[in-house]
């Protein structure tokens, strides 16, 4: 299933209903909603986490027994979607790479029983390796290999940094900075 | 309220995708994540931006947006450039 298409289809649905500020899904948002669902599922991981950023939904959205039931449906059909095509598809997660021996469910049992190491793993990837990690997503261009010059990607970062302090999101609606943070979005993906 | 449930999020989905490519990617008992790729945190970061966003005097300023817009467009365009430039030389 193709990422970006799909991803951004996904993202753009969940922005929409964001900025609109309606009190509740109705059947045919429910519909879209549980399909992407699904197509979110035949992504190669880690991808299915977009699937969280439904969470970003509106606050009305997210009380109730409707609501609960709209979410439960949403994960079990994401999930579901996710573990059957991996298990449809054999080697999915370890296909590309041949260097090391590669074991999902010793890794899980592992991180399990030594939660501390794992902790320290976490810590310098999100923390340590941040600003590294920030460079990149500034700069360069994954599968081509090929990073921005420094100050176009410093321009970026200051680009996105400033869009962020002129945004007012207790009333999230189509403003200017708004737009100006979606044209540095496009560009990224 | 909506602001800390982005960040919540962006927490959730950062150390998400990490534990992910550690768990699928990476030999046993690796001590750093190898693969892992800031892509992989693209899609996120419209959200992210939407629980760090606020408003400060910089939102009054009317000229801000314009001038940002026309140099986030020079940018994207010059790094579009760039790209082609790279693929098909």
């Amino acid at each position: 299933m193709p990422l970006r298409p799909v991803g951004t289809l996904f993202l753009a649905l969940v922005l929409h209903h964001r900025v609109r500020g309606q009190e509740g899904p109705e059947r045919a948002d429910r519909w879209r909603f549980f399909f992407l669902a699904f197509a979110l599922g035949l992504l190669r991981p880690p991808y299915q986490l977009i699937g969280l950023v439904i969470f970003s939904l509106p606050a009305t959205w997210l009380r109730g027994r409707q609501a609960q039931r709209f979410f439960a449906v949403f994960f079990g059909i994401l999930l579901i979607t996710g573990l059957a095509w991996s298990l449809i598809i054999p080697h999915l997660f370890t296909q590309m790479r041949t260097d090391v021996v590669i074991a999902p469910m010793s890794q899980l049992h592992l991180i399990l029983t030594n939660p501390g190491d794992f902790a320290r793993v976490l810590w310098r990837e999100s923390w340590a390796k941040a600003p590294a990690h920030f460079a990149e997503l500034m700069g360069y261009f994954g599968w081509r290999h090929l990073p921005l010059p420094a100050w176009l990607a410093a321009a970026t970062g200051l680009g996105l940094i400033l869009s962020l302090f002129t945004l007012d999101l207790r009333v999230l609606r189509w403003t200017w900075p708004l737009r100006v943070l979606v044209l540095f979005l496009s560009s990224r993906f | 309220m909506a602001s800390s449930r982005s960040r919540a999020l962006s927490l959730v989905a950062i150390l998400g995708v990490i534990t992910e490519i550690y768990v699928s990617w990476n030999a046993l008992g690796a001590t750093e994540v190898v693969g892992l790729h800031a892509r992989y945190f693209l899609t996120f970061v419209p959200f992210v931006s939407l629980g760090l966003g606020r408003q400060t005097a910089l939102g009054d300023k009317r000229w801000i947006p314009g001038v940002l817009f026309g140099g986030l467009t020079l940018v994207n365009v010059l790094a579009l450039g760039l790209l082609a430039h790279a693929s098909y030389p």
